[in-house]
Formats: C-alpha cells, sequence, structure tokens
C-alpha cells in the first residue's frame, strides 16, 4: 500500500515537473494560471474544448500538449483528485519561482530561453550551495529601440550584457587606445 | 532640466553603479512594495524609473516597502534602483532667510538656494551625554506672562498645548520676533499648514526685519504625506548645522499632533498594527527621537543649544489625549492655552496654573526669581479670592484690593499678537505696579511707550540697565524704583529721563 502511494507521488511530482518545466517563460505562466484557475472553478464533466476555446481561442499554446499528456483529465472531461493536486501545485511552482527578466530588442527563440534558464539554474545554485531547488521563469521584455545584446535582472540584481557595454569594457580592461593607437 | 529628469538620470547612474534592480509589484499609494533591490537598508533613498522619488521604511522577505515622496502615480512593474544612501538634505548659510520644503529645495518654484556647505542625513543621532551642558541662559520670548511665569531656558523643549486658534502660533511667533531681534537663527516648521498661513508667517517676518534670522520648513496639506512626515525632521537637521556652527537656534514645530495623524495614516496603510486611538505603537519614538535632538551642548569647548517649542492641539481643553500626554512627558513642560481664558478676553489666553516648565527657573536672576515668586504667589490668592466672591461674599477693603491688583496684572499681561516686550521693561513695568504706582487705565499705553522708549533712546535704556543691574534682588528693586518712580512715569509720559 505505502509503495503504490509512493509510486503516485512520484508520477504526481513527474507530471507536476514536466509541465512546469513546459511553462518556461511569464505569458505561458499567466496562461496557465488563467486556464486552471477557469478548470479549478468548474465541477462534473466538463466540455475540456470549450474551456480551451473560451480561453485561448482558436490558437492553443504550444505547452498544451504536455498539460494534455500529464493531466489525465484533461483527456476524459473529468478532472479527478489528482488532476486537480497537479494544476493547485503548479500554480503554487509559478507563485514561488524566480523570475527573470530580461529586456532585449527581438523575440527570442525556443533555444536562447532554455539556455538562460539552464545557465541561471546553475548559477542560483551554485550560490546557494546546489541546496535549493531552483523553479525558474523568464519574463522576456521586448523593446523594438533596445541597443543590440541583452539586460538580466535576477533576483535584484543587473546582468548587462549590452554589446556596446561589452566593447567599451573591452577596450578599457585591454587597454586599447595606448597599445594599438 | 526638470528634478524629475534629474532623479531618471539618478536611476539609471544608480543602476550602473549598484547592479541592482527593484520592480513595483504592488501600490498602496504613497506606499509601494518593490520585489527585488537585495542590498536595500532602512531609510534609504530609491529611484524609480519614472521618475519618482522614495525612501525604504520596511524590509521583509519578499518586499521592500518604499514610501514615495511624489504625487504623482508609480506604475506597477516599474524598475526601482537604490541609492545606498539616506535622505540627505541641503544646509549652509544660505537657507537663512528662506522658506523651503522637507527635502531642502526652495518652496517658491524655479528659485535655486545659494550657499550650501553641505548635505546632512536627516536621521541623525542625538548628541550623547558628554556634550550636553546644564541649561543655564533664560530664553525670552517677549510675552510678559511666560517670562515672568513660566520662564524659559536656552535648550529647554517646551510644549505648547490648547485648542485650535486660540494663539499659540501667534505666541510661537512672537518668541520667533524676539529672539530672532536677538540674534538667535528661528526656525518655524509649518507641518501640513495652508500656503497662505505660510506665506502670511513669511510676510510678518519680512514687517519686523527678521527675515535674514529666520527660516521656514513648510509643507502644506496637498503635498505628498512622505513630505508632510519628513518636514519636523529636515528642520531638526537644519537646527543641529547651525547648533555645530555655535549659534543658538530656536526651533518651532507648528503642530506635532497633526504630524502623529499624517504617520498614523502612513502606518495604517503600510498595514502596521494600530494601537490607541488607532496609532502606530511607534508613535511615542519618532516624536522622542526627534526631540532628543534638542537641548543645550558642548560642542568642542563651544556651548550652543537648541531650544524646542513644539506645539500640539487639543480638542476641548482636553489634555489628556494620547499624544499630548506623549509629548507632555518627552518635553520639559509645557504652556497651556486654555479656551475658557480666551473667550474671558485675555491674550495671550495662557493659563498659568495648569503650565509648567521644569528646567526654566533654573535660569533665572534673582530678581527674575523674585517677581516670579511674587507674582506666583499673588496669582494664587487671586485665584482663591475670585473662587470666593464668586458666592456673594462681602468685599471687604483687602478682597478689593486684590481684585484691584488683578485686574493691573492682567493689564500688564495682555498684549497684542506683534507686541513684545524685552524683560528689563517687564520687570520694571511690574516693579512699578508692584509699588501701585501704575493706574490701571494707562498701564497698556505706559507698556508700549517703555518699549519704544527703551528700544530707541540710549539713556533711558541705560537708566533702566543700570537700575536693574545695580539691585542684588526683587526688594532691593523695589526701593530703587520707588526712589525713582516719579522720573521714569514722567519720561514715558513724555518728559526726559
Amino acid at each position: 500500500m505505502a509503495e503504490l502511494r509512493k509510486t503516485k507521488q512520484k508520477i504526481k511530482e513527474d507530471a507536476e515537473q514536466i509541465v512546469f518545466n513546459s511553462l518556461k517563460t511569464k505569458r505561458n505562466a499567466n496562461q496557465f494560471i488563467l486556464l486552471s484557475g477557469a478548470l479549478l472553478r468548474r465541477s462534473g464533466e466538463m466540455d475540456i474544448a470549450k474551456v480551451l476555446t473560451d480561453v485561448f481561442g482558436e490558437i492553443r499554446p504550444s505547452w498544451m500538449e504536455d498539460l494534455i499528456k500529464n493531466v489525465p483529465g484533461l483527456q476524459t472531461g473529468i478532472l479527478s483528485d489528482s488532476d486537480i493536486n497537479i494544476l493547485k501545485a503548479i500554480r503554487h511552482r509559478i507563485n514561488d519561482a524566480i523570475e527573470v527578466k530580461v529586456d532585449m530588442s527581438f523575440e527570442p527563440s525556443e533555444y536562447f530561453i532554455d539556455s538562460v534558464i539552464n545557465i541561471m539554474k546553475d548559477v542560483l545554485k551554485g550560490a546557494n550551495k546546489g541546496s535549493y531547488n531552483v523553479d525558474l521563469i523568464v519574463d522576456v521584455n521586448v523593446k523594438e529601440d533596445f541597443e543590440p545584446g541583452a539586460i538580466f535582472y535576477v533576483n535584484g540584481h543587473v546582468i548587462d550584457l549590452r554589446v556596446r557595454n561589452k566593447v567599451i569594457n573591452y577596450l578599457y580592461s585591454q587597454d586599447v587606445v595606448n597599445r594599438y593607437l | 532640466m526638470s528634478l524629475i529628469d534629474i532623479y531618471k538620470q539618478y536611476f539609471i547612474d544608480f543602476v550602473a553603479k549598484n547592479k541592482e534592480v527593484g520592480f513595483v509589484e504592488e501600490i498602496n499609494h504613497p506606499m509601494v512594495y518593490v520585489k527585488g533591490l537585495p542590498g536595500a537598508s532602512y531609510s534609504e533613498i530609491v529611484y524609480f524609473e519614472s521618475g519618482c522619488v522614495g525612501m525604504v521604511t520596511g524590509l521583509n522577505g519578499r518586499y521592500v516597502e518604499v514610501l514615495s515622496f511624489t504625487n504623482e502615480p508609480v506604475r506597477s512593474g516599474e524598475k526601482v534602483s537604490r541609492s545606498g544612501d539616506s535622505l540627505r538634505i541641503p544646509v549652509g548659510e544660505g537657507l537663512l532667510g528662506q522658506v523651503i520644503t522637507p527635502l531642502g529645495t526652495s518652496m517658491y518654484q524655479n528659485k535655486v538656494i545659494t550657499g550650501i556647505e553641505e548635505y546632512r542625513g536627516i536621521e541623525s543621532k542625538p548628541l550623547s551625554i558628554n556634550h550636553r551642558e546644564r541649561i543655564n541662559i533664560p530664553l525670552e520670548t517677549g510675552v510678559s506672562i511666560v517670562d515672568m511665569l513660566i520662564p524659559l531656558g536656552k535648550g529647554q523643549r517646551e510644549l505648547v498645548i490648547g485648542d485650535g486658534n486660540i494663539g499659540k502660533t501667534t505666541f510661537v511667533l512672537q518668541t520667533i520676533l524676539r529672539q530672532a531681534q536677538l540674534g538667535t537663527v528661528c526656525i518655524y516648521t509649518g507641518i501640513a499648514k495652508k500656503k497662505h498661513s505660510i506665506k502670511k508667517i513669511e510676510q510678518l517676518f519680512d514687517r519686523h526685519g527678521i527675515r535674514e534670522n529666520t527660516i521656514i520648513v513648510g509643507s502644506a496639506s496637498s503635498d505628498p504625506i512622505a513630505d508632510i512626515y519628513l518636514t519636523p525632521y529636515t528642520a531638526m537637521t537644519i537646527a543641529e548645522y547651525f547648533r555645530d556652527k555655535g549659534r543658538d537656534v530656536l526651533l518651532i514645530l507648528d503642530d506635532l499632533s497633526a504630524h502623529a495623524k499624517y504617520y498614523r495614516e502612513i502606518s495604517l496603510i503600510s498595514k502596521k498594527f494600530p494601537g490607541r486611538d488607532s496609532y502606530p505603537g511607534d508613535i511615542f519614538y519618532i516624536h522622542a527621537r526627534l526631540l532628543e535632538r534638542a537641548g543645550n551642548f558642548n560642542i568642542n569647548g563651544e556651548v550652543s543649544s537648541i531650544t524646542c517649542l513644539p506645539v500640539a492641539s487639543s480638542i476641548e481643553g482636553d489634555i489628556t489625549g494620547y499624544i499630548q500626554t506623549n509629548l507632555m512627558s518627552i518635553t520639559d513642560g509645557h504652556i497651556f492655552f486654555d479656551s475658557a481664558d480666551f473667550k474671558a478676553g485675555k491674550r495671550p489666553a495662557i493659563n498659568y496654573f495648569l503650565s509648567v516648565t521644569r528646567v526654566g527657573r533654573q535660569t533665572q536672576t534673582p530678581i527674575r526669581w523674585g517677581v516670579n515668586r511674587e507674582l506666583s504667589a499673588f496669582l494664587a490668592l487671586h485665584n482663591k479670592t475670585e473662587r470666593f466672591i464668586h458666592f456673594g461674599a462681602e468685599v471687604n477693603e483687602g478682597i478689593k484690593s486684590t481684585l484691584d491688583m488683578g485686574r493691573k496684572v492682567d493689564q500688564l499681561f495682555n498684549q497684542g499678537s506683534e507686541d513684545i516686550y524685552c524683560v528689563d521693561i517687564q520687570i520694571v513695568l511690574f516693579t512699578l505696579l508692584w509699588l501701585g504706582v501704575l493706574p490701571e487705565e494707562k498701564i497698556q499705553d505706559y507698556k508700549v511707550k517703555m518699549q519704544k522708549s527703551y528700544d530707541k533712546d540710549e539713556v533711558f535704556r541705560k537708566k533702566v540697565t543700570d537700575l536693574i543691574n545695580s539691585s542684588s534682588d526683587f526688594n532691593v528693586l523695589l526701593g530703587k524704583v520707588s526712589a525713582v518712580h516719579r522720573d521714569l512715569i514722567s519720561f514715558i509720559e513724555g518728559g526726559s529721563a
């Protein structure tokens, strides 16, 4: 019995992790909060397709696939207690997640966001001596007139990676003017 | 460049310098809750991306609580940078004669204050006990009833308390008029006043030619709450600057009960737990830490003082209110303005029996001590007699003379809102009155004439000061004045001394 409970718990945690990992950005997290709110407010059998259309319109977000796979109730139309717990746990993790804000001039690729999350996780785990399970959500703020490069804001710290600053720093640190001109 | 543009530039500079940023999460104007800023510290100044400015008033695990200094709304999600420094205001000789805001800028738009020598943090520690001196120099207020009966000393903190519109501000302004004439730096602090009231005070100072020794620190009731809260602290910081320069300072805080109300508003908005009358638990502390900065000091062998006269309003003469009793326990006494006396026509409407001065008497000369003793004893008798005849008792000669003298003393104490009398004149007038040579109907006239002669006539002034200085106590003075009273009166009436 205990073994079964453990297995169920593990499945729940895995499902939670997969769905949370698929969210990645603040925009997706907000969409999830909206959808889970709509689902949790209802009870009994429901028309999932209608709920999704009410929330998202015709175009479904990409992370929906992972959600539907890992929350069986979304396929049957009846949310079980375990499904509700998964949705609530993900909402909780979103609230507690560390927000990484990024200012840049263009919409970043999926690969860029994955890289940001992986690098930041390593940095934050290092800072907390590896004992801290870090959840990250990336909030990209696209400004068309922003100069090349990006500025990252994590836990109140600013990491300025604009190209201009990098070049200026390089010129200063290598004493380029005196050495080459 | 406007102030907002300057603050916007500060925001950019401090992000580059400290490499820290926060984001506005929640706004309960004027409280702003910011996420981020891991290095923020209490009372640190922060700059918003939009050009607003604020001060850190609380830190918890999730948010930095910021008190915004501007009326412009802060936007959610806006970036915030920290300065690494607490609030500083510009101080210097250039402040004399100016009307300034709590942030140290001129209240007049586009007016630049020159003569600034340094920037000082508004939250400084009070000087320790080894820099303190016993209060031993009297402070003249120019108001007879106070100088004779409730004397004050330089460095004393005396609460001025009473109902609204019965002469508290008039009294503190009279004290400023007298002290500014004597060269003291006088700072009038108007907390949440009407702008036209501040203008009126400025005009009063101009009219009396004392602008060069006065500073007005004012906040209007329409100003941001944070500005109103900071007003007395800014004034005290300026007072400390002049004290450190070796000058005596008179600081008026008008009024601290309004200040307490605005602090209560801030505390309730920031969800601090309300206590008695909904005031927060630290309401005593915010006033105690302010008034503890006043006193008589010895800085590098030079004695200088900050005399503080905080004003507090009461409701229907009730002096047992929370803030009123707090302030009474912080200060070295209080002057109580009684609405019953005001209605009876007394100006100033000070109730001597309910007023207290704890350290003022120790500054008195033997003559002033004698005057005080005689007057106190007489007023007690007069008060008893008045209560006695209230029941329709037969009025004998003794009672009649007590009542007559009481009326004369009332006449002596009655003075107009801009009249001030120096202590020498007050003593001589009282001595003449005590000798019974002053007719009741001429007291007001004699007071004005004597003060004018004292101000303008060198010979008369010398005569009066010699008379007082050559007497060892009040009884000796009585004898001397008795010998020359005809000369004095003929001079007052237009003759020569």
